[in-house]
């Protein structure tokens, strides 16, 4: 699993908004639903609530199997049953890794995409003790180990966050 | 997707192993698959080849994905296993080595770094890497069969 | 021997790109699902268009019908929203619509088949979880693979523990 922490905190994110913003919430369901919550429909869901309830206007929340997948993060640009709602949007907010960030921002490069989260490597998850970093990318400066950290104590020592918005 | 990872060539993985071995081959049925270096096949193939070296392999496991750990915990494994050979990422084998602690669990793949994919090209691309192989970051390669491309066809920029 | 849509179990991470699929392509109502045991394995459901389908049996109006493909449709004019066909489902796939308060469920995507497209539940799935294939395209090769694992057990045997049994 691709683990992800989140670089933004909630107050964060809203400096990034203006109020006329149209947004979409994107969402990745795969990995990162299970990087104690930080993706997936309830956090997308969760999120866009909260935005409402602040006088956002979110215009889609947009569920993706895997956004590390090009064609299928391209198809949501041209599928009719989305195109012209992202073609309204002004910003969109991607729940994902960073390289379904990276997705989001190539396929819609005339939007403001706001990177919310860091990828700090691939870890192994499990209902007993959530997810856990296993193998972090060297410059992380955490180390490598079987039974791996929790992904809270490795957001205190990166000095990002873990879990949803 | 996800993960990119090389196979480890089969010498490598046979010096690591026992002829009185009595061995699991498990392989994860995601990222290595699309890479090539995993997979149904590639285990069947694997295990084979042990077998006709005179290796004993009692077990060949397809795990949907390695590094959710219930799926490891919750398999049945033949007794008296003595090594185990994993199909799988990094991650993927820490969860391989949790179940198994005390055996010796071989890496059958060699993790390079996290790709974006592209099924309509057929490719995945290097999008962020592990330090020894950041000189391929950017690199494509075949989507199924690992196989590095000579063309870039996907327009993006890689990270670190 | 006509094309469904199988799921290959060990290869489903439950992402659920199928169930978003297939809501684009129905008015933002998908007709299939993803079940989840013990909360990490996935299950994806859709409906398995029998052959001798339970839920076309029972239905009084005769909304149920099978197609050119094989598939077995619903015609939404004629349903009157009893809801027999769900009581009769072994896999518990039909459910209501929302706006229309009558039966809908998977329909095999027959529009998008007549335009030589597969169901956008495979069409769109990450993993290849689902195939869009007729069921001997499936079993064929895990018989040959089978078949190569019985061989090899078999010369094992021979060659290796038992070199004097014929």
């Amino acid at each position: 699993m691709i683990i992800s922490l989140r670089r933004l905190s909630y107050d964060d994110l809203k400096n990034e908004l203006k109020k006329d913003d149209k947004i979409v919430v994107w969402a990745c369901n795969n990995c990162i639903k299970f990087c104690d919550g930080l993706g997936g429909r309830e956090a997308m869901n969760n999120l866009a609530d909260k935005l409402e309830a602040d006088g956002y206007t979110v215009i889609r929340r947009e569920l993706i199997g895997t956004s590390c997948m090009l064609d299928l993060v391209q198809k949501r640009k041209t599928d009719k049953a989305t195109a012209d709602t992202f073609k309204e949007s002004t910003v969109i907010i991607p729940l994902t890794c960073e390289d379904g960030y990276e997705n989001v921002k190539c396929v819609f490069n005339d939007k403001r995409v706001i990177n919310t989260t860091k990828t700090i490597g691939l870890g192994v998850f499990s209902t007993k003790t959530g997810m856990c970093i296993n193998y972090p990318f060297e410059d992380t400066g955490l180390e490598p180990s079987i039974k791996g950290i929790s992904l809270k104590e490795a957001a205190e020592k990166l000095n990002l966050y873990a879990g949803p918005f | 997707m996800v993960s990119l990872t090389k196979a480890v060539p089969y010498e490598k993985i046979r010096s690591q192993l026992k002829k009185t071995d009595r061995i699991a081959v498990i392989t994860c049925n995601t990222c290595v698959r699309f890479c090539g270096s995993g997979g149904v096949e590639k285990m069947e193939e694997l295990a084979s080849k042990l077998r006709k070296d005179g290796f004993v392999v009692t077990d060949q496991v397809v795990l949907t994905a390695a590094c959710i750990n219930d799926y490891v915990m919750n398999t049945r494994f033949s007794g008296g296993l003595t090594a185990a050979v994993v199909l799988a990422c990094e991650a993927g084998w820490s969860s391989v080595k949790q179940r198994f602690p005390d055996k010796n669990v071989v890496k059958g793949t060699e993790t390079l770094g996290l790709v974006i994919a592209d099924r309509n090209k057929g490719v995945e691309k290097l999008m962020l890497a592990y330090d020894a192989h950041k000189d391929k970051l950017g690199n494509e390669y075949h989507l199924l069969t690992g196989e590095l491309q000579k063309e870039r066809v996907i327009d993006m920029e890689v990270g670190k | 021997m006509t094309k469904k849509v199988y799921l290959v179990p060990n290869r489903c991470l439950g992402c659920e790109e199928c169930i978003e699929a297939c809501a684009k392509e129905h008015e933002w109502a998908a007709r299939n699902y993803v079940e989840w045991i013990d909360m990490v394995y996935p299950v994806q459901m859709h409906c398995s268009h029998c052959v001798d389908a339970p839920c076309a049996r029972v239905c009084p109006v005769d909304a149920i019908k099978t197609t050119e493909e094989d598939a077995i449709v619903i015609d939404e004019a004629v349903c009157i929203g009893c809801g027999n066909c769900a009581l009769v489902c072994p896999f518990g796939i039909p459910r209501f619509s929302g706006s229309t308060k009558k039966v809908v469920k998977c329909d095999l995507c027959i529009d998008r088949q007549r335009e030589g497209k597969e169901p956008a539940c495979v069409e769109n799935c990450p993993t290849h979880a689902l195939v869009f294939i007729d069921i001997e395209e499936y079993e064929t090769p895990k018989r040959e693979r089978a078949a190569r694992r019985i061989l090899e057990a078999g010369t094992y045997l021979r060659e290796i523990l038992m070199p004097q049994e014929g």
